[in-house]
């Protein structure tokens, strides 16, 4: 279980978290959705360390990630995260991109994390392309290829961070259909998002931020449907528009 | 018959000549090889702490500003001064090492700075610790990018190194005018020198030029 307790940050003077508080159980599929900025790719950041926190805690399967005595290395293998901008490696092919950190990490042989890697690669439907690097793939296929990569190091969770924004619209399917995949399969997922339908049609449940607050929560038709906040139901309406 | 202190150019001048190329580059490796290294840790440091920026700086400053031949002139006459027995060869490699070292931790750093920074995070979010991402992302990406302006930095080392004549090694430069003294033949002896110097350059560049397409074959059309 991903646990977040009254999980707090500040740059500055802006709260960009305030007070979160949010249970991810194994097997679930949560969204986040909420207007630009108002802290939730901050706050997948903060979920694997990447990012710090000022107040609060957060646990994975009971481990403190911000805990002194953690291993965050170590940690971070259970929490596969995936950006909005992909970033690829672009000195490897796509096979070396997910064979990487098996290789380094893992201390796994070349070959056997080379056959990992072109399992993953296979799984997000990238078999024909293993040898091509990054500059060559399309923006879908890249950020398919980061799926691959973080799901190679058989995380218990998968993060991912507006996974689609930067993508042409006519790419936002084929990457879309490996997180219903990755559902189908069981993956515990918490998953930024503007794509409100793919929300509703993927998450268990929906939580909307707003300005670093965690305003609602609730099963995802609850939620898109029928929200308890108002503003919910305003970013709803705009959204919708 | 009237008696000449010359004598006509042969092939003893000729393996002369060779030699002193032979030790313009073993300045060559030898000082490129340890400048690089140096240049990297130094241009690491520079690049990661703000402090290690403003230590170095005042060096970095001094060894970029100053001429190389006033620093090797300085340096030998102080020691020589000071009554320390100084090698010449060690004392060349030494300044030449500094004053290039100096400019390859400015290529380094910038070649550090280069690197996407998200392109860095994702390596640390897949469980690998600092060194494991400098060493399989951050070097690369760095290396390929300044690649070309370290080469730059090598081939004006070789011709810098002729500098070091002026603290008597005999490298390429200094065997030619000792060449000439002997022989009188200027033209001849400076042209063969010049040829020696494009014979060492040209290659080198040539072969950095493919090295240079390989490490960017991912970004071919």
């Amino acid at each position: 279980m991903i646990s977040l307790r009254d999980v707090s940050k500040r740059y500055g003077l802006l709260r960009v978290l305030d007070g979160v508080s949010l249970d991810v159980e194994r097997g679930e599929v949560v969204c986040l959705i909420g207007p630009s900025g108002s802290g939730k790719s901050t706050l997948l950041q903060c979920v694997n360390g990447l990012e710090a926190i000022d107040g609060g805690s957060i646990a994975v399967d009971g481990e403190a990630v911000h805990g002194r005595g953690t291993n965050i290395n170590r940690l971070r293998q259970k929490l596969g995260i995936v950006f909005q901008q992909y970033n690829t490696f672009p000195h490897l092919t796509a096979l070396e991109n997910v064979a990487l950190a098996l290789r380094v990490v893992k201390r796994m042989p070349r070959r056997d994390a080379e056959a990992a890697a072109a399992r993953q690669l296979a799984y997000v439907g990238l078999d024909g392309k293993a040898d091509q690097y990054p500059s060559r793939l399309s923006g879908g296929q890249q950020q398919r290829v980061a799926i691959a990569r973080a799901l190679a190091m058989q995380p218990h969770y998968m993060l991912f961070d507006e996974v689609t924004s930067a993508l042409d619209p006519e790419l936002v399917g084929e990457v879309l259909q490996s997180l219903r995949k990755l559902r189908a399969d069981g993956m515990a997922m918490l998953i930024v998002t503007h794509e409100m339908a793919f929300a509703r049609e993927i998450g268990d449940r929906v939580a909307f931020f707003q300005e670093g607050k965690l305003v609602e929560v609730g099963p995802a038709s609850q939620v898109l449907d029928a929200p308890r906040d108002g503003r919910t139901a305003k970013f709803l309406g705009r959204a919708a528009q | 018959m009237s008696f000449s202190p010359y004598h006509e150019f042969n092939w003893t001048d000729c393996w002369f000549l060779l030699q002193g190329a032979g030790r313009t580059i073993l300045l060559m490796l030898v000082a490129g090889t340890l400048a690089t290294v140096l240049g990297v840790a130094v241009g690491w440091l520079r690049f990661a702490s703000r402090a290690a920026r403003i230590l170095t700086a005042p060096a970095i400053d001094v060894l970029r500003s100053v001429p190389l031949l006033v620093l090797l002139i300085l340096v030998s006459s102080v020691f020589g001064i000071a009554g320390f027995d100084i090698d010449v060869f060690g004392t060349a490699v030494a300044i030449l090492t500094l004053y290039a070292a100096a400019f390859a931790a400015e290529v380094a750093r910038a070649g550090f700075a280069s690197v996407d920074r998200r392109t860095r995070r994702a390596a640390r979010s897949l469980g690998m610790t600092a060194g494991q991402e400098a060493r399989h992302v951050l070097l690369p990406l760095a290396a390929r990018t300044v690649f070309p302006a370290w080469v730059s930095l090598m081939l004006a080392l070789v011709k810098d190194s002729a500098l070091v004549s002026a603290i008597g090694y005999v490298e390429l430069l200094k065997a030619s005018q000792v060449a000439v003294t002997q022989t009188n033949q200027p033209f001849l002896v400076f042209a063969l020198s010049g040829l020696l110097y494009f014979a060492i350059c040209y290659p080198c560049s040539v072969l950095s030029r493919n090295l240079e397409a390989r490490m960017k074959h991912d970004l071919a059309a």
